[in-house]
């Protein structure tokens, strides 16, 4: 199996992004007013950044930053200490492989590792073609379905290195294959929208 | 008070004290890296581990309190405690770099002392260190090595909690956890040099001290800053009689242990190769450099002729001097030049500023503490963060420590907004109507004797309409007053004097009140110069030159008589040299021909005259105007007193020695003294002694009478009033030399609100022109939402700009247009 | 195989038991209807009866930590802490994927409790699906008069936002949890003052785990001495077992607290992966110290795990076959400790730098002789003098495995590598 087109860009350097659109300005109102103190949406605010940009952009935390009274510093402090905030661009399909131990005697290590070299993409990396980020992670909370592979934070698990490797196969040809529960996953910027809970009652 | 054993020896000590203090107090020095006596607790570095008794496990000292009966074991009786120390000592080695001998740290790192201390002799670690890029410049100031950084957070807690510039922050977490700015936005901040000083390691760096010294070669003199009247407590350290360091001094009473980039940075032109450093009498249009005793003896004889013609003398002193020189400049115009023409301002004086300025004395000080006990501040004409930085931080520190609330009052917002002062924006010039509308409201609710108010006004309505405040804003204000009564204070800005009826109206509202009040001026010398009467009408300790009673008083003391006649102002003097009228002008630490709020005025004066007189460190525009120019010391190379905005007097001595032939004023003057065989001081002491015997706080405080104000009001050519002030960091000569900080100054600009800026035309960034009746300047626009409409801010000698020739001193306000600057040049 | 006692558990598998309707036909929110006819102090009382302990990891008594909240200090907040990620944890995660509206009824009671307004569940980013089953369930609760404005009908008002995290373990823990929450990194804060008194926005709050909160709803509606019929004295009622590595069947089970390890590995999960022995598991997730098979016949409850030499944690068995590498799997969790350190305090963040440095080397043929105390060394150094119970989690692979496998340490070094096929 070959990874036609899919190399590893080093270190890109992080590109500039534009204003926020006014959609996601009106969200990030609708966030703040959520809580007692405005504060607290910094983070859902920081998914929506990652929604519009596809990864938290400096402009972005700029603008968040004015949005709440805070630094682009202190809103950079944040950022950098969690790690589903992505500094640079990611790829459509972000691929998380849990090689911690319930996976790794599972053989979560292994298919980490032939996805790197399927793709040649290294840790936090995306393939030049903009589809795939593989990152290594923690514990996913479902040893039970041991190894685990995420796609954009959808389970499938009980993965084997060939199921893996057509995962991405399929996905690079377009089909979403249905994920061990839930719905299929969407593409990332979708999926970070979601993750800032804006769409949440009440 | 609770009672706790540590190392077997008992202490008493206060409900809430850290483990840690205590322990001090007995001399038992636990090592700590995050621990700050005037941060936060936050427990992060372990290395303060001591045991306790009855607890599982040791515990921080820096975040425990103390207990009644708790038995602490530090490192020095506990081997949990001492091998805990040990272990956290090892594990914050790993990944320190081992460049002690190349670390502008060495000497004086607690981290070094430590391992010194209880070090083990090698490193178990083996692996490779966390490397970083280094040094990075966080700021023009401050260089940042993150292997050295023992991620005490300090420096972030500081930016955050104590000067509220949160530009420098912890990123990332875990093992790659670093201190680091937002990419390119450096660490902003007046405060920035604190960082460096309270780094318990070499992570932060000086960017101008870098390799110059170890902390063992050099002497430490404790001083006091020179240069702004917020009175830190410094210590200057020299090495081979340069100053090549100045820290803050803890001084819990003053500015704790902080204090700002001007007081720390601003150090260079002490030691410039443009010093004078010998008398100087010009010649055909030049300095000829000349012996003490020559220059001595032309000036005495010039007084002597001077006093046979009846010709009038008069002196100018800047409001730098400390208070000896203050006072020995102020008796020398009474008793040898016989005049009372003296002043430290350059503009006209005022009744209402004759009326206020004597009884200030009278005021029961406002001391740095009294701000966070006080139920509310009220700021007026005063923007402290530019003009006393450690005010500010008290400030901050009360509103949000202690949560006393802060009102402003100014044209234009502060850096007090930030922490939620309230402000209230008025037109330039119109403070006294606010505070009669507060005062009036308060006497209609019975909040204050209606006839403290003491001035013809019209009504609420009207002083509202006419300076443009919002009237609940000035309603909450009268609420506020009343519910602190006498537990208010007021804080006047100097500038308050030259805003019509507004020094008057504070100090009547704080009287009526019984609250309290306190004057701030932005130079250091300005308490000592109303003190010591460098004033037309005041002679030492507040006396009336005009009230026969308190001068004979002075006269008593001094032996001798004094002129009966009030003197000239500031302005008056200027006006009469350039008319040729003043035969002898005398000018001291002072530039009027450059800060004279009509530069051209300043010039001409000094053209015109026939004889100057002026001690100087530099030459400056009035300085090379002299007839004779005496070199004078600069305060670190001299010993004196300051006294503070608090009315705080403290000493200092000598750092390094002085430039040539400099000497201090007083001594100048004495010189001249002796010269002409007049009586006066002949040392320090005799000058100290004199001044306490007749700067002694008396009498009681009064209401004192407000004008009847008519504002000018703006004509369709010069629609907008103009605020200036000068920032911190301002073009003045102090700031000579002292490169890396006057990086960090604001470029100049033009300050107007949206809609203005709107109107005419012009987009933040462009330039715009400004011009008055008597002249122009051009500047890049900024935008500050909430200026008042038809209110335009300049900062008043910032580098690239003279707003000084915009100004005519005689007017109260100064109208002004503003236009794109292209628009200008077209026509 | 042995039957499990199905409280939290008992509508898994039940037809859209995570749907309302499918809820509430299976008795779903009586126990809040039944809680808001009662006092708040009823209600404490009867979870204090009931002697809960919270299945967050510490076990503390919930009814105790819910009367600890001042009356008169309001706002108060109840917060539910969904981040789980404790590895070998996921028992929190099923929950709310397949029952999100006891969670719900859970809160709400706990909410009504304390008097809170307001509640709080900092989900887990990582639990996508999780995240979406709660986000429907409470908008239904919504739709349904269960959560807003009058409570199921009552006077009682509450809101139950969802928060997502973004990854990040320590905001588990629930200083550090109130920090992220509040827009700030997740790092702990200094306790005292607890969050009782000083939680979120500096107001009383009480910070519960899902599977606490969750079986809140069955005490209400069934009583005190209902639960107590299960588990042992100290630690009474039912409790979730994840069971996962190297086992036949892993999963969630629920079983009585105190029933026998060997019990919930064999008899729940199938026992060992391929008929091999067991060689060492975690009880509690990767930060309680491992056991090994001698002690199998240790009770699953908070007293005789301690006793055995160990903590309850989570209750989540990772299990460990005679083929793995005790010095692989203790690397590996100590990579993850590296990595999830929030770098606050000394001990943790640069011992456990050193730490997976070296163990990595041992795994990987650079082991020297001196490293076994090295490593013992640094993790006393980390061991209680860290800032949060973090450090004392992450040196217990090492410590532990240190005790019981040190021969296959040395064989890592004397072999200049590892010596297990897998
Ligand atoms: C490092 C660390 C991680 C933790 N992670 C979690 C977690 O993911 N979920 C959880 O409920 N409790 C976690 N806890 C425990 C919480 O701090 C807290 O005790 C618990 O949420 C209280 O709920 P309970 O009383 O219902 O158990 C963690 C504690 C520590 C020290
Ligand atoms: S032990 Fe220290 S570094 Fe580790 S998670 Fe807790 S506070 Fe952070
Ligand atoms: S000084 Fe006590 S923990 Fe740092």
């Amino acid at each position: 199996m070959t990874s036609r087109g899919t190399q590893v860009r080093v270190a890109s350097p992080v590109p500039a992004r534009p204003p926020l659109s006014v959609d996601t300005l009106a969200a990030m109102q609708k966030l703040m007013g959520r809580y007692p103190r405005p504060r607290s949406a910094l983070l859902p605010m920081l998914y929506l950044v990652q929604a519009e940009h596809g990864f938290v952009s400096r402009e972005g935390m700029k603008e968040v930053g004015k949005l709440l009274g805070l630094s682009a510093a202190e809103i950079a402090a944040v950022a950098t200490f969690y790690t589903m905030f992505k500094r640079r661009p990611c790829g459509t399909w972000l691929l998380s492989v849990c090689t911690n131990v319930s996976c790794d005697l599972a053989g979560g290590t292994k298919i980490y590792r032939r996805l790197k070299e399927a793709l040649g993409a290294e840790t936090e990396e995306t393939t030049a073609d903009g589809l795939f980020t593989v990152e290594e992670v923690e514990c996913l909370g479902a040893c039970d379905g041991a190894p685990v592979l995420q796609v954009n934070y959808e389970n499938y698990e009980h993965v084997t290195e060939d199921l893996a490797l057509s995962l991405i196969e399929s996905l690079r040809a377009g089909n979403v294959p249905q994920p061990t529960r839930g719905e299929r996953p969407k593409e990332s910027n979708a999926v970070s929208r979601r993750l800032s809970s804006v769409e949440a009652k009440p | 008070m609770v009672n706790v054993t540590i190392d077997d020896r008992a202490i008493t000590v206060p409900e809430g004290t850290l483990v840690i203090r205590a322990a001090e107090q007995l001399g038992l020095y636990v090592p700590r890296f995050c621990d700050h006596p005037y941060l936060a607790p936050l427990g992060a570095c372990r290395q303060c581990l001591v045991e306790i008794e009855g607890q599982r496990k040791p515990l921080t000292s820096c975040t425990t309190t103390v207990t009644e009966g708790m038995v602490v074991k530090t490192q020095f009786t506990s081997d949990i405690a001492a091998g805990a120390q040990k272990g956290v000592l090892e594990l914050l080695l790993i990944n320190h770099p081992l460049d002690c001998p190349v670390c502008d740290k060495g000497g004086e790192c607690p981290l070094q002392d430590q391992v010194l201390a209880y070090g083990p002799g090698g490193s178990r670690y083996r692996e490779p260190k966390r490397r970083y890029v280094k040094p990075v410049p966080v700021s023009p100031l401050v260089y940042l090595d993150r292997e050295r950084c023992v991620l005490c957070a300090r420096c972030t807690r500081f930016a955050s909690e104590i000067s509220g510039d949160p530009f420098i922050e912890l990123f990332e977490r875990g093992a790659l956890e670093q201190v680091a700015i937002f990419e390119d936005q450096p660490y902003e901040s007046s405060f920035s040099g604190n960082v460096i000083q309270i780094c318990p390691v070499g992570a932060l760096t000086d960017a101008e001290f870098r390799f110059k010294a170890r902390p063992f070669d050099m002497t430490s003199t404790p001083s006091v800053c020179n240069l702004c009247s917020s009175g830190c407590s410094l210590t200057i350290q020299q090495r081979r009689g340069q100053i090549v360091r100045v820290l803050a001094r803890d001084n819990p009473d003053v500015n704790e242990v902080w204090t700002c980039d001007k007081g720390r940075f601003g150090h260079a032109y002490v030691q410039r190769p443009e010093r004078v450093v010998e008398p100087m009498i010009k010649k055909e249009g030049s300095f000829v450099p000349v012996s003490w005793a020559e220059a001595v003896r032309l000036i005495a004889g010039r007084i002597q002729t001077v006093k046979a013609n009846g010709e009038s003398a008069a002196v100018l002193a800047g409001a730098r001097l400390p208070d000896e020189d203050a006072y020995a400049v102020s008796r020398f115009a009474r008793t040898i030049l016989g005049t009372n023409n003296v002043d430290h301002r350059l503009r006209r004086g005022s009744a209402e500023e004759d009326a206020v300025l004597p009884q200030l004395m009278h005021a029961e000080p406002v001391e740095y503490e009294t701000l966070e006990r006080a139920k509310l501040v009220v700021v007026a004409g005063l923007d402290p963060r530019e003009e006393s930085p450690i005010l500010f931080l008290r400030l901050r520190k009360a509103a949000l420590k202690h949560r006393v609330p802060i009102v402003e009052l100014q044209p234009r917002r502060t850096a007090l907004a930030r922490f939620g002062a309230r402000s209230i924006r008025c037109a330039p010039g119109t403070e006294a109507d606010v505070l009669l509308a507060a005062a009036t409201r308060l006497g209609e609710r019975g909040g204050v004797d209606a006839s403290a108010v003491k001035a013809h006004h019209p009504s609420v309505s009207a002083l509202l309409e006419r300076c443009g405040a919002d009237a609940d804003h000035v309603y909450a204000l009268a609420d506020l007053l009343q519910r602190a009564g006498s537990d208010a204070v007021f804080l006047a800005g100097e500038r308050l004097s030259t805003s019509p009826g507004a020094l008057a109206a504070c100090w009547n509202l704080a009287a009526g009140l019984g609250a309290k009040f306190a004057r701030v001026s932005r130079r250091p010398g300005a308490a000592a110069a109303v003190w010591t009467g460098l004033h037309p009408k005041l002679l030492p300790g507040g006396r009336l030159v005009d009230n026969d009673r308190e001068r004979l008083e002075v006269e008593a003391a001094w032996q001798t008589s004094v002129p009966a006649q009030p003197g000239l102002d500031g302005r008056s003097i200027l006006d009469g040299a350039s008319r040729g009228a003043i035969g002898l002008l005398y000018l001291v630490a002072i530039d009027p021909a450059f800060d004279a709020p009509d530069s051209s005025l300043g010039a001409r004066a000094l053209d015109t005259s026939d004889f100057i007189v002026a001690h100087d460190l530099l030459l400056t525009e009035s300085s090379r105007r002299a007839d004779v120019l005496l070199p004078a010391v600069a305060v670190p190379e001299r010993a004196g007193t300051f006294t503070d905005w608090e009315i705080r007097p403290q000493t200092f001595s000598p750092a390094v020695g002085a430039p040539g032939l400099a000497e201090p004023d007083w001594q100048i003057l004495s010189m001249i003294a002796a010269e002409l065989g007049v009586a006066f001081p002949r040392s320090l002491e005799d000058i100290r002694r004199e001044i306490r015997s007749l700067v002694r706080p008396q009498g009681t405080r009064t209401p004192v009478l407000v004008p009847d104000v008519s504002i000018p009001k703006s004509t369709e050519h010069y629609p907008f009033m103009l605020l200036t002030y000068p920032l911190l960091l301002d073009d003045g000569t102090m700031m000579l030399g002292a490169n890396d900080l006057m990086r960090t100054a604001d470029d100049v600009f033009v300050e107007l609100n949206a809609k203005d800026a709107e109107r005419i035309g012009v987009e933040p960034g462009e330039s715009v022109r400004v011009s008055s009746q008597h002249g122009a300047i051009e500047a890049p626009l900024r935008v500050l939402r909430d200026l008042p409409n038809g209110s335009v801010f300049i900062p008043t000698n910032q580098r690239g700009t003279r707003v000084q020739s915009l100004l005519d001193s005689t007017d109260a306000m100064t109208f002004v247009r503003v236009d794109p600057a292209d628009a200008g040049r077209r026509g | 195989m042995t039957e499990q006692t199905p409280v939290v558990t008992g509508r898994f598998g039940a037809e859209s038991s995570d749907t309302y309707d499918g809820y509430t036909r299976t008795g779903g929110y009586e126990g809040l209807r039944a809680a808001l006819e009662m006092s708040p102090d009823q209600i404490i009382d009867m979870v204090k009866a009931a002697g809960l302990r919270g299945r967050g990891g510490a076990g503390f008594p919930t009814g105790v930590k819910w009367g600890f909240i001042p009356r008169e200090r309001k706002p108060t907040y109840l917060v539910c802490n969904a981040d789980e990620g404790e590895p070998g944890t996921f028992k929190d995660r099923e929950l709310m994927e397949r029952d999100p509206h006891q969670l719900i009824e859970g809160i709400a009671i706990a909410s009504y409790a304390i008097e809170a307004a307001q509640a709080y569940i900092y989900c887990r980013g990582e639990f996508a699906f999780a995240g979406r089953q709660l986000e429907r369930a409470i908008a239904e609760a919504y739709d349904q008069g269960i959560l807003g404005k009058r409570v199921a009908g009552s006077d009682y008002s509450l809101d139950v936002i969802l928060h997502r995290g973004a990854g990040a373990y320590i905001c588990g823990e629930e200083t550090a949890l109130l920090e992220s929450l509040e827009g700030k990194r997740g790092q702990p804060r200094l306790r005292p003052p607890f969050p009782a008194t000083n939680g979120l926005y500096d107001q009383p709050t009480v910070v519960n785990n899902v599977e606490t909160l969750s079986t809140v709803p069955h005490i209400i509606k069934n009583g005190a001495d209902w639960f107590k019929q299960w588990g042992t004295e100290k630690s009474p009622g039912t409790k979730m077992f994840c069971v996962s590595g190297d086992v036949e069947r892993p999963g969630n089970y629920e079983g009585p607290l105190g029933m026998p390890v060997r019990e919930v590995i064999d008899g729940f999960a199938g026992g060992v992966k391929g008929g091999k022995k067991l060689k060492a598991f975690t009880p509690g997730g990767s930060s309680t110290p491992l056991l090994t098979a001698a002690h199998l016949d240790a009770g699953m409850d908070f007293e005789s795990i301690a006793a055995a030499g160990s903590l309850l944690g989570t209750g989540a068995i990772i299990v460990l076959a005679e083929d793995a590498c005790m010095v692989r799997a203790t690397y590996r969790f100590m990579k993850f400790y590296e990595h999830e350190s929030c770098g606050k305090c000394t001990p943790c963040r640069e011992g456990c730098f050193w730490l997976s440095q070296v163990l990595h080397r041992i795994e990987n043929g650079s082991g020297r002789s001196e490293d076994m105390k090295l490593l013992t060394d640094v993790s006393n150094n980390i061991f209680g003098r860290s800032f949060c119970a973090f450090g004392d989690g992450a040196v217990s692979p090492v410590l532990s495995s240190v005790k019981y496998f040190a021969d296959e340490y040395t064989e890592h070094i004397a072999k200049k590598g590892c010596p297990f096929e897998r």
